[in-house]
């Protein structure tokens, strides 16, 4: 008997790691297709390194007028902005790909013949949001890594091997939360089609409460009013905030204990692991819908 | 018998869109209590005019839509729960598919060759370009591909898959004659007894070459099945002429032009169909074309076209239609073969039996 079942669990585990299997090396060969497409509008990608360019030079300045981030940073604005802005070069470039991937699959009347073929709905958002990481890094490596250097932003020498890990997984992390986050989002467009506003005000919303435009711990003395701290309190809790956070304390030389940054690291980890299934749950049923409404390939 | 030698089964299927959503969900019916059985190795065509449901069908049964009501079982899988096995041994093949279009032939066959694995087969797409003169195409991107050439890729495509069950919607739009002839002889040499097809196909001819058996729908419903071979003789007409006169014809004067053919006339601004049951009659129309020449600009024969099914079929089997759809209780009623003629003989204008009767845009005769 007990023999028996074990075999059965087995074989059960078996199968769900051929699963796994088979879904990454389908995630891996879309992105690779992806990758193709992507480098083939060479055009486009000028334009992405363009914007990348020009936040750099705005943020620069704004940072310079703004003079210190203040609250407990002990960082200069442009630091802490520059810093937010090289956090967020990835992130959200991947988010607005991921938003448009299903409604421009679906407009050149591709996605068919991907869902027919092994590739589902969640690959395709996954994989989307893989390559456009990958891109960014290949576009930005000559232009974002150089500039950080050059205006001193960042010195390398100065962190310790501990904070230098926990950057690396809060960055990771942080990448999980947008990639479950940009899923969730994207998958409403099989059902319900334009939703371009929508996804970019919750886009500008991560961004304004992680400090993307101005440094919000400015805003936490006692002269605020109580509702606005309130909300800037709660704003500090959203993994993206906790994860540049953690970015621009450690990259950019300002204050932090290794114990706060664990603390952070946590928030973030809590509040990703809660998006990854939330966004499984999501998709899952739209696709379901889509597929009785035969929204799919409409777009 | 057993569950095995059947591809697919139907039963009372049904399938809904919503009409509207907002402020309250709303639904019209496109496929109703839709039952049939295909056996493997079967090659089934669905005829019925445009609108009837042709390609909801196919979709449902390759997996892009689900079912709303009754039981669908491909290859003994239910599509309800195992969507994922049905996908990886079927495929779809629709002009409404498409590529991207900065990838190459060859990086396109690639991709798709690599995540139909472990199923497919490069060698069967290669083979189908050789055949088809389009292997020096291989390293051109797709957006320089006619749309022909689009359609041969896509064939070749869903046939790298090799599928257990091919569903092919309209496949030869967009060949010339020459392809067609090929497309033909390559799927009849290429899919083996065991695979089985289930197409739409607007040509009576491919129909007729590729398939054994027939079901013909009509708003949703399945109303007849039959062998392939037997369409003909549910067809009261065969050939088809269109005629484009240089000036706008009235009803009278195509009457006095062809004082034969006036029973069969259709009249849509300048162009005139004339339909033949024969080859006697297709002659005599062609004769009197030639004495007429001066007021025509081109004429165009053909076959009865399948997706204007209504226009061709015997009173018999229009009436046959209508006692099975009156038995599923629709709410219209397809019009009587005798009533479709008066109209056309009043009207001049096209029949579109899924809304009852359309008035192309256009002003009357
Ligand atoms: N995805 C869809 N959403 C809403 N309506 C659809 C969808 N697909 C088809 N229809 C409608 O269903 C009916 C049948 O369409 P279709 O199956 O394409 O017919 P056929 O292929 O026989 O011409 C049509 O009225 C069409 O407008
Ligand atoms: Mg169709």
């Amino acid at each position: 008997m007990i023999s028996e079942t074990k075999t059965i669990q087995e074989s059960a585990l078996h199968f769900r790691l051929r699963w796994l299997k088979k879904q990454i090396r389908l995630i891996v060969l879309m992105t690779w297709r992806n990758l193709q497409v992507d480098f083939a509008y060479k055009f486009q990608l000028l334009v992405d390194l363009s914007w990348i360019a020009i936040d750099i030079a705005i943020f620069t300045i704004w940072g310079g007028l703004i003079g210190e981030a203040g609250g407990d940073t002990g960082l200069d604005a442009t630091t802490y902005l520059l810093v937010t802005v090289t956090f967020w070069v990835w992130l959200g470039k991947a988010y607005d790909d991921t938003i448009l991937a299903l409604q421009d699959e679906a407009s050149r009347g591709t996605i068919g013949y991907l869902v027919t073929n092994n590739i589902s709905v969640n690959t395709i958002l996954v994989a989307r949001f893989v390559a456009s990481t990958i891109k960014t890094t290949i576009v930005t490596f000559f232009i974002l890594i150089p500039s950080l250097a050059l205006f001193g932003v960042v010195d390398l020498g100065s962190i310790s091997l501990q904070a230098g890990i926990i950057v690396l997984l809060s960055f990771f992390i942080s990448w999980l939360f947008m990639l479950a986050f940009s899923t969730l989002v994207a998958s409403l467009t099989i059902v319900f089609k334009r939703i371009g506003a929508l996804a970019g005000m919750l886009h500008a919303g991560l961004k304004i409460a992680s400090g993307y435009y101005f440094p919000l711990s400015r805003f936490l003395g006692d002269d605020v009013h109580p509702l606005v701290r309130g909300l800037i309190k709660i704003s500090f809790l959203l993994p993206t905030t906790q994860g540049a956070e953690i970015t621009r304390r450690v990259l950019g030389g300002g204050n932090y204990s290794v114990a706060t940054l664990l603390t952070r690291l946590m928030g973030l980890l809590i509040g990703t692991v809660l998006m990854i299934v939330l966004a499984f749950l999501v998709v899952y049923r739209l696709t379901n819908l889509s597929r009785y409404w035969g929204t799919l390939e409409q777009y | 018998m057993s569950k095995e030698e059947n591809a697919i089964i139907a039963r009372k299927l049904s399938k809904r869109f919503p009409r509207k959503v907002f402020p309250r969900l709303e639904y019209f019916d496109v496929l109703r209590d839709v039952s049939f059985s295909i056996k493997k190795g079967e090659r089934v065509a669905l005829i019925g005019s445009n609108g009837s449901g042709k390609t909801t069908l196919l979709k449902t049964m390759a997996t892009i839509y689900l079912p709303d009501s009754g039981d669908l079982l491909i290859n003994g899988y239910d599509v309800y729960k195992h969507a994922e096995k049905i996908a990886s041994h079927t495929t779809l093949i629709s002009p409404a598919l498409d590529f991207q279009k900065k990838l190459t032939l060859r990086q396109t066959l690639r991709f798709f060759h690599s995540i139909q694995a472990p199923y497919g087969e490069l060698d069967i797409a290669l083979d189908f370009l050789k055949r088809m003169h389009m292997e020096y195409l291989l390293d051109k991107r797709l957006e320089s591909f006619s749309e022909g050439q689009k359609a041969i890729t896509r064939i070749a495509i869903g046939m790298m898959k090799n599928p257990d069950i091919f569903f092919l919607d309209e496949i030869t739009t967009g060949l010339d004659v020459n392809r067609k002839e090929d497309l033909v002889d390559f799927l009849k040499e290429n899919i083996s007894s065991e695979q089985t097809i289930v197409m739409v196909d607007h040509d009576p001819l491919i129909v007729e070459r590729i398939c054994d058996s027939y079901i013909l729908l009509s708003r949703g419903v399945v109303v007849k099945q039959g062998r392939a071979k037997d369409i003909g003789k549910e067809l009261a007409y065969k050939y088809e002429v269109m005629v484009i006169m240089k000036d706008r014809p009235e009803f009278d004067e195509i009457v006095m032009l062809f004082p034969d053919q006036a029973d069969d006339v259709l009249i849509d601004g300048h162009v005139v169909y004339f339909r033949a049951e024969d080859e006697d009659e297709l002659y005599s129309i062609i004769e009197r074309l030639r004495l007429n020449r001066e007021t025509i600009t081109k004429y165009v024969v053909s076959l009865v076209d399948l997706s204007n099914i209504y226009h061709a079929l015997k009173p018999e089997t229009i009436n046959e239609i209508r006692t099975v759809e009156d038995e599923k209780g629709l709410p219209e009623r397809t019009p009587t073969f005798d009533e479709l003629q008066e109209i056309i003989r009043l009207f001049g204008i096209m029949i579109d039996t899924k809304s009852g009767v359309k008035i192309p845009p256009r002003k009357l005769p």
